[in-house]
């Protein structure tokens, strides 16, 4: 994944988020097609969890709603979607680590927050918080 | 819009009496159009809505109708979304904006010159609000526009609803696991799957078999939002209906525009 995908796609998630709203989270699709991300309002202690679809050199907002928790979308046809785990990390934390299908994920802490996406699944089981680093 | 009888249905598909010849269906290509602005302040509109086109064919009413359905839902969500605006101003003062959306999907649609039927995912959102998946749905003849309810295509309304209820249920909990784990997780979201009219009035034919959708939190956990279900029409064939057979029939035969 290019850094300046990611960043192209960090200013499109700011654009359409609050004044002041940070972001804790992103990941793209491994076509590229989509992105997920995770905002957080400070001063209402607010998360949302946005999703994306790319549109030639555009990102449209896809779906999403208010983030925090467990939030799983389909992309298109089928079973297979995208898991979103978003959570408040305790102070301090740098990584939090997330379990899902047998595997354990390091994913890093911003803004108090952390965001865990998975691609291509088909939700039959939650993601699991282990720990924080 | 009207809904019609099994005899209307008949007469307006000019089957013959004896029922040996079935209307001749040509393809329809289904235009998208943008989703007009949903009018309520602190709203974005994204999306499309199917519109259809085909040549030598009046297909006004057909497009009013498809373009009405979806005016009389915006119009219908602009009261609650004030509401609760009213209710809960602090997404609105914090400039959180609320989202309302309906996309235009090939799959879920069919359109020819007898028939258009549309499955359309909506999504209504309050300004920061949780993600929330519904439908919009319309089967219309053409071209005459005239509506068709599910019940107008059946012969034995409980018989043929308890057939089309057990086969989504079966086919979802098979196909989409995020069903099969929040129904084995709360038995009581069954109830969604109950062979009402109610339960199943969201529905689309297509070349695939009968598309049912279910709003969010109708047969599942909300996470798993919206869902949609196949059913093959071999699972309810009879308890249609001679005309619906032939509705039927031409969606099957026509390849698909658009």
């Amino acid at each position: 994944m290019a850094s300046h995908d990611l960043a192209a796609f960090e200013s499109a998630v700011l654009a359409q988020a609050p004044p002041a709203a940070v972001v804790v989270g992103l990941s793209l699709s491994p076509d590229g097609k989509y992105g997920a991300a995770l905002t957080f309002l400070p001063s209402a202690n607010y998360l949302m969890d946005d999703l994306f679809i790319r549109d030639a050199d555009r990102w449209q907002l896809f779906g999403g709603g208010s983030g925090g928790g467990i939030s799983w979308s389909t992309l298109g046809e089928g079973d297979h979607g995208v898991l979103r785990y978003g959570e408040e990390a305790p102070a301090g934390a740098s990584a939090a680590f997330v379990t899902y299908e047998a595997e354990e994920y390091r994913v890093p802490v911003r803004h108090g927050h952390f965001l865990f996406v998975a691609w291509g699944t088909s939700f039959s089981q939650d993601p699991r918080l282990s720990g924080f680093d | 819009m009207l809904s019609v009888a099994a005899g209307t249905l008949a007469s307006m598909l000019a089957v013959s009496s004896a029922a040996t010849e079935r209307p001749r269906a040509s393809p329809l290509l289904v235009v998208p159009r943008p989703t007009p602005p949903l009018r309520v302040p602190h709203y974005r509109t994204r999306g499309t809505y199917p519109q259809v086109s085909g040549r030598g064919l009046d297909l006004r009413r057909v497009n009013a109708a498809l373009r009405h359905s979806l005016l009389s839902e915006q119009k219908r969500y602009a009261r609650v979304a004030l509401a609760e605006e009213a209710r809960s101003s602090d997404p609105i003062r914090l400039r959180y904006k609320g989202r309302f959306q309906t996309s235009t999907v090939a799959r879920l649609i069919s359109a020819n010159t007898v028939g258009v039927s549309a499955l359309i995912p909506l999504d209504e959102i309050f300004p920061g609000g949780h993600e929330a998946g519904y439908w919009l749905s319309l089967t219309l003849l053409v071209p005459s526009g005239t509506r068709l309810r599910l019940p107008d295509l059946f012969t034995n309304r409980s018989v043929t609803l308890r057939a089309i209820a057990a086969a989504a249920q079966r086919t979802l909990v098979r196909k989409n696991s995020c069903v099969r784990l929040s129904l084995a997780r709360d038995p009581l979201l069954k109830r969604g799957f109950a062979p009402t009219i109610k339960n199943y009035r969201h529905f689309a034919l297509t070349t695939r078999g009968l598309m049912i959708g279910f709003p969010i939190g109708q047969v599942a956990s909300g996470v798993c939002n919206r869902v949609e279900a196949t059913v093959p029409y071999a699972a309810f064939r009879s308890g249609l209906n001679r005309p619906a057979k032939d509705l039927i029939a031409t969606i099957r035969g026509s390849n698909q525009g658009g």
